[in-house]
Parts: structure tokens; C-alpha cells; sequence
């Protein structure tokens, strides 16, 4: 603390000034009133120039009024010592005044506000504040304090009740170095309150005196604990971004913006075998390097990536091929580099080994198909052409001879073995076109319209007029729309009445077509007949292409087969309930037709 | 058709026994007094040969009328009518394409590729006889360029 001299001499002033009025006439140093008189003066303008302004005037003119009223004589000359005493007095304290305001930078001497501010500052401050001994123990505490630390009823505490344990050796340590130089700044500790709760604070201190200092405590829980949050968020944060990325499929190097790898995760040591905590620091140049040696297509690679650290730029899907190593095995690897904002950059290795894989497996696949393709066309041909060919030619041949030479000029059985040759022959043709047709049933979906069954019904009912002549024929009300090729649909149709008919032992033949319903889409149709029937383990066999169940009947056999690839190749299936004896029904599914569709077709 | 135009047919044939009955045909056309020349080939090299008169077919006359069978051996009639059709000279020749095939796809080239018509062969002889009066009478008609 700095000695106030101004105190100090005003007491001095004021003490000489006394001294000298009073032992001046004993001491017999003079007994001029003027003399008295400037002896005084000299004095209260000592204390003046101190600061004691109107106190001192004060004191002046009472005892100014005195000398004069004891002395009576020379009552002239002590007015006149009175006045110039005031004179002096203003001139001093006016010249003194505005030399410390300007030293002072204005302060004021203390007065009813600043004790406010002292109240609001000490006792009302958020701030723990405390008046300590040399030892540290707390004289006055304030509001603060007690509602954080506790001990509400108390303005004194010994040390040992308000700092932590463990940190009173350090505390007192700062509170030596707080008497020896006079403050400490930002001193972090632990307190400890009523209910030994840990209070982590900062602590400011100032000396008051040798004896006194104070101290202001700001409570950190609320900080510590925010740091504390944030620490755990950031780790958190961290644990989430990293191990993501850790576990991903894909590498991943990120660079700074001087060109250094601050990051690589898990797949990058996966693929190229090189301990990432390796690359960590290193110029990203540097580690390309290294992961070079391993890359196939290391030319045309490195001066990709190259241009792109060079330029900036980014760069995307570059293919590399990495070769198999210890524990690692071969990868084609999708490099891909992005210019992030802060000027550094991040590299990516997408593994498409599999893609590549499997790219490949489809290319293969789809050269044998269209290999099974070009075959099936040469087998089209082949039988439209080179089959059919011969076959014609010995009915034609066989034809001829018979045509040319009339009844009577060929021996009987030579007639009838040519005969039989045509026969035979023609059948073969048939089986030709039959086998043909079957193999070049194409259904193109895309081709798809809808068909009205009833029309389609009637026209193949029409069509097949002579066949049913005397069949009772009963089309149920309600087929409906389906979606697919109108031609093919009645193809169906015409091959399963032609069999209904052709297989029909009753005198009165019966073919009921009709709806069952809709099934997953689907419209489930049939065609009933009383025929002969059909024996039950022929009831898959039947579809079979040139599986004719009676030698006797006409036809290859192919139009069941031909009625099954049409259906599946609509979507839907075929299939048959039959008894011998009682009749068949044959059933199959068709793609029920979109409403809208329906609907524009009515308008049409 | 004129009394000094004559019917100068190649036949692109390698079934005998068809390429007869295209002869006997023929003959009975002459019979009623029209002019006709028949010339045959078996293959459809030695059908571009004609036409273009190379070795043995040096002194080959040009043709008005191409019967052609799809079926041949080596290369098959498709690619000679587009061999055919892709010549300047050539292409004017009117092309009878005359095969057993009922590929939807074979007809469907076979116009693409420039062909007057496509007809199927049939079985029996008669309908054969038949079938080939019509395509003689038919350009008979036509007029072409000389």
C-alpha cells in the first residue's frame, strides 16, 4: 500500500500551525499577531496543498476570528494577515487543484457513491469475494460467497473450512506470493463448500496491507462443466466421424491445405498394406509414392493424380489396379480427388473389384446368349430351309409319279407305298411348320394391347364354324379385357376348342368357355369340354411339345405346347383337370387389363 | 409383250428336281410360241459370275428375270439378291425369290433387300405348275427396261 503523504502532511501542518500559535507568546519568540499570523498561514497552506481545502478553510477563519479577538491591539494588521492569509490559501489550493486533476486524470475523493458501489460490488458481486488475514483465513466474506461455499450465519472462515484439501499447500504458497509482490492473477484451485462439494475456482488477489489482502474467486463449475461437455461432444464427434469412416469399404486420405496427409482410415491399409500411422505427416506426394509400387497401371495413374495435386483439380473415377500382396489380395480399386474449401483435398479408393467382377460375368453371359441366340436363328433357318426342303421334294416327287401315271399303269402296291411316302411326307411338313412356329413364338410385352375376349371368343368360334357343326357351344357371360397380342390369344382359343372337339366321344359334343376370376393380376380363363379326358399323369406331359397322347388323331401334338408358350409368354400359366371319360377343363391365366385402357377402348 | 422380246430367265436352283419342273414350264411356254432362254445355276456364286460375265460366263446374256431360291449351298440367296440389289447394273433385274420358307423373317428381308416377290414353294406339283404359269404371264406383262 502506498503512504498517502497528503494525510500525513495536513496532520503536520495542522500540529505545527497549533504549536506555534500556542508556544509563541511563552517561548517568546514574538509577539507580533502578524507573526502569529504567517506561522499559521504557513501551516494551513502546507495542509492546503495537501488537498484539505475546505476543512482547512474552516479551520482558518475560526482561528483567524480568534487571534483577532484575543489580541484586541493591532487588530489592523491581523485583519490584513487574515486576508492575505485567505488569499494565499485560494491561490494555492487553485493552482494545486488543477495540478491534480490533471495528474489524477479527475478521480474523486470518496464520497456517498462510491460507497454504494463498494456495497454493490462487494456484496452483491457474482463474484465470491474475501478480506484475508496474512494466514488466509477470511475477516469478511460476501454474499457470494455464502451461497456458493455455504456457512451463511458466518463472516469469518479459518482456511482449512473453505479451501479443498488438497490444494491448501498450493493456495498458501499464492498467498505468500500475494503479500511478498502485492497481487496474483488467475490463480485456478478448488474450494470447498459447507457440504464438501468442490467449488474449482479462479482467484484474484490484492494486498490491502502487510496484513490484509483481498480476494476475488470466480466460481468455475459452470465452465468446468461446459468444457467438460464439450470435450465429451468433441469426442464423441471424433469417435463417430472416424470410426465411420474407419469402417467404410471405401479409402479415404485427407490432405491439408500444405500438401500433408493428416488423415487416412482402416481401408487404405486394407488396400495397399501400408500402415497408415506411416503416411500420417508426410507430404501427400510421398505417399503416393508408395502406394505406386503396388498399383499396376502406375504410368497413366500417377500422372493423373499428378495434375490433379498440381492443378487443384479434382478428379473422378480413375481406375487402378492394385496388386495382390502379403495378406492383401487384388483389388481394381476408383480413385476419386475433391479440392475441399480450406485448400486441402481429399482422395477416395472405391473398391469395385466385385462391380468389375460381376461386370465381367454379365459380359460373358450376355456373349453366350447372344451366341445361344445366333444359334437358335441358324436352327430357325435350318429348319425352314434345309429340313423342309427334301421333305418336299419327295411328296412333290412322289406326287408327280402318281400324277403322271394314272390308275392301272403302276402295280397296286408300288401305288400304295408312294402313296404312303406322300403321306408321310406331308405329315413331316407339318411337324416342320409346326416345330417352326412353336420355336419362333415370340411375345413382345411391350407390344401388348387390350383384347376383349368376347370378340376374340366369337371370331375363333366363327372361324371354326365347320369343325362345330352339331357341339353345343356355351360362351359364359363376363370374359373379360386382358392386356397381350390379340392374334396369339386366339391361337389359344383355337387349339383348345379344335381339341375339345377333336377329342369328343359324346353324341352331343359340349364346349363351355368362361371367367373365374382374377388372381395377382392375372384373369383366370378356361375352355370345359366333355370329351374323352385326359388319364391324370398325362396332365403335364400334354404341354410337351409333339407329345400326341393318340396316334390315331390328326395333328403333330404342338398345339398345346404352342398354347403353353403362348400363355407364359403373356405372364401367365396353363394347366388341365380332366376325368377320363367325363371331359377336361383347361385352365390358364392372362394379364387382366389396366381400367383406363379398357375404359378408352369402350370409347373407341 | 412384244414378238421380238424374249424372256431371258437365270434360275438360282440347286434342287433338281424343282429346276425341272421350272424347265418343263418353260417349254410349254415355247410351245405357245413364246421366245425364252433358261439358264441355270446351282450356286449363288456362280450366279454373280453370270452376271457379271466372268470366266465361264464370258458370253452370258443379261437377264430379265431372276428366279431365286434362298436354300443354296455356300452363299445363300439373300446375300445374292443384296449383292444384286447393291449394283447399279444389276439392280433393275426384277428378283423372283422362290423358297420353301415361311420365316416371317426370311420374306421380310427378302423385301427389304429388293426383291419383286417372295413365293413359297408348294408341295404338289400341279400347284407348283400353277404357281409358275403365274409368275411367267405376270412378266409377260411387266414392262421393263430394256
Amino acid at each position: 500500500m502506498e503512504i498517502r503523504w497528503g494525510k500525513v502532511s495536513v496532520w503536520v501542518a495542522l500540529v505545527a500551525g497549533f504549536l506555534l500559535t500556542l508556544l509563541a507568546r511563552p517561548l517568546a519568540l514574538s509577539t507580533s499577531p502578524g507573526v502569529l499570523m504567517g506561522g499559521y498561514a504557513l501551516a494551513v497552506s502546507l495542509a492546503a496543498a495537501a488537498g484539505w481545502l475546505w476543512g482547512l478553510l474552516g479551520a482558518g477563519v475560526a482561528l483567524g476570528a480568534t487571534v483577532f479577538l484575543l489580541q484586541g491591539e493591532n487588530s489592523g494588521i491581523s485583519a490584513i494577515g487574515g486576508l492575505m492569509y485567505f488569499g494565499v490559501v485560494g491561490l494555492v489550493e487553485g493552482g494545486m487543484g488543477m495540478w491534480r486533476r490533471r495528474a489524477r486524470g479527475g478521480s474523486r475523493p470518496p464520497n456517498k457513491l462510491d460507497l454504494v458501489y463498494n456495497e454493490v460490488l462487494f456484496e452483491d458481486s457474482p463474484t465470491i469475494v474475501h478480506l484475508v488475514d496474512e494466514e488466509g483465513n477470511v475477516i469478511r466474506r460476501n454474499r457470494a460467497s455464502k451461497t456458493t461455499l455455504g456457512w451463511p450465519g458466518r463472516n469469518t472462515l479459518h482456511l482449512s473450512e473453505y479451501v479443498h484439501p488438497e490444494d491448501i499447500g498450493r493456495f498458501r504458497k499464492e498467498l505468500r506470493k500475494l503479500f511478498d509482490l502485492g497481487g496474483i492473477q488467475g490463480v485456478e484451485l478448488r474450494f470447498i463448500s459447507e457440504r464438501q462439494h468442490s467449488v474449482p475456482v479462479e482467484i484474484h488477489g490484492r494486498r490491502l496491507s502487510p496484513k490484509r489482502a483481498v480476494l476475488a474467486a470466480l466460481d468455475r463449475s459452470e465452465v468446468m462443466e461446459l468444457q467438460r461437455k464439450l470435450a465429451e461432444e468433441e469426442a464423441r464427434y471424433r469417435y463417430l466421424i472416424e470410426a465411420a469412416i474407419d469402417t467404410m469399404d471405401s479409402g479415404v486420405v485427407l490432405i491439408d491445405a500444405g500438401g500433408k496427409v493428416i488423415w487416412a482410415n482402416k481401408a487404405i491399409e486394407r488396400f495397399f498394406g501400408i500402415p497408415r500411422d506411416s503416411c500420417i505427416g508426410l507430404p501427400a506426394r510421398k505417399v503416393l509414392e508408395r502406394l505406386l509400387f503396388r498399383i499396376d497401371n502406375r504410368s497413366e495413374f500417377e500422372d493423373v493424380v499428378h495434375y490433379a495435386y498440381g492443378e487443384g483439380a479434382a478428379v473422378e473415377n480413375v481406375e487402378c489396379r492394385v496388386r495382390s500382396g502379403l495378406q492383401r489380395e487384388e483389388r481394381i480399386l476408383q480413385y476419386s480427388s475433391y479440392p475441399i474449401e480450406n485448400g486441402g483435398r481429399i482422395d477416395h479408393y472405391v473398391d469395385i473389384t466385385q462391380l468389375k467382377r460381376l461386370e465381367a460375368d454379365l459380359r460373358r453371359k450376355t456373349q453366350d446368349l447372344e451366341e445361344m441366340n445366333r444359334n437358335l436363328k441358324e436352327y430357325d433357318w435350318a429348319v425352314a430351309h434345309d429340313l423342309k426342303a427334301p421333305a418336299r421334294t419327295i411328296v412333290s416327287l412322289a406326287d408327280q409319279v402318281l400324277k403322271q401315271n394314272p390308275d392301272g399303269i403302276l402295280p397296286q402296291d408300288v401305288r400304295l407305298n408312294l402313296e404312303l411316302i406322300r403321306e408321310v411326307g406331308e405329315n413331316m411338313i407339318t411337324l416342320i411348320r409346326d416345330l417352326l412356329h412353336f420355336s419362333t413364338i415370340k411375345v413382345d410385352a411391350a407390344a401388348f394391347e387390350p383384347v376383349d375376349l368376347k370378340k376374340v371368343v366369337g371370331a375363333v368360334c366363327r372361324e371354326l364354324s365347320s369343325i362345330l357343326e352339331g357341339v353345343e357351344v356355351v360362351i359364359q357371360p363376363g370374359l373379360p379385357t386382358v392386356m397381350g397380342i390379340e392374334t396369339r390369344i386366339a391361337e389359344v382359343y383355337r387349339n383348345l376348342i379344335q381339341n375339345a372337339v377333336k377329342f369328343n366321344d359324346k353324341p352331343t359334343p359340349r364346349i363351355e368357355v368362361g371367367y373365374e376370376g382374377e388372381q395377382g393380376g392375372l384373369c383366370i380363363l378356361y375352355v370345359r369340354d366333355n370329351g374323352i379326358g385326359i388319364r391324370e399323369e398325362f396332365h403335364e406331359t400334354i404341354f410337351r411339345i409333339f407329345n400326341k397322347l393318340d396316334p390315331e388323331s390328326e395333328g403333330t401334338g404342338a398345339g398345346l405346347a404352342i398354347c403353353r408358350r403362348i400363355v407364359e409368354e403373356h405372364g401367365g400359366r396353363i394347366w388341365v383337370k380332366s376325368r377320363v371319360g367325363e371331359g377336361s377343363t383347361f385352365y390358364f391365366t392372362l394379364p387382366k387389363a389396366r381400367v383406363r385402357k379398357v375404359e378408352e377402348q369402350y370409347v373407341r | 409383250m412384244s414378238a421380238e422380246k424374249k424372256l431371258t430367265v437365270l434360275v438360282v436352283e440347286d434342287t433338281k428336281h424343282d429346276y425341272i419342273l421350272i424347265e418343263r414350264s418353260i417349254r410349254a411356254l415355247e410351245e405357245k410360241g413364246i421366245k425364252c432362254e433358261l439358264h441355270w445355276v446351282t450356286t449363288g456364286e456362280d450366279a454373280l459370275d453370270f452376271l457379271y460375265r466372268r470366266d465361264r460366263y464370258a458370253n452370258a446374256p443379261r437377264p430379265n428375270l431372276i428366279l431365286l431360291d434362298l436354300r443354296l449351298p455356300g452363299m445363300n440367296g439373300l446375300e445374292v439378291l443384296e449383292q444384286i440389289k447393291k449394283d447399279e447394273r444389276l439392280r433393275k433385274i426384277p428378283v423372283v425369290v422362290l423358297t420353301v420358307s415361311e420365316l416371317e423373317e426370311d420374306m421380310v428381308r427378302a423385301y427389304d433387300s429388293g426383291a419383286s416377290a417372295y413365293l413359297q414353294k408348294p408341295t404338289h406339283t400341279e400347284d407348283f405348275e400353277k404357281l409358275l404359269n403365274t409368275v411367267w404371264e405376270y412378266w409377260q406383262v411387266v414392262r421393263l427396261p430394256e
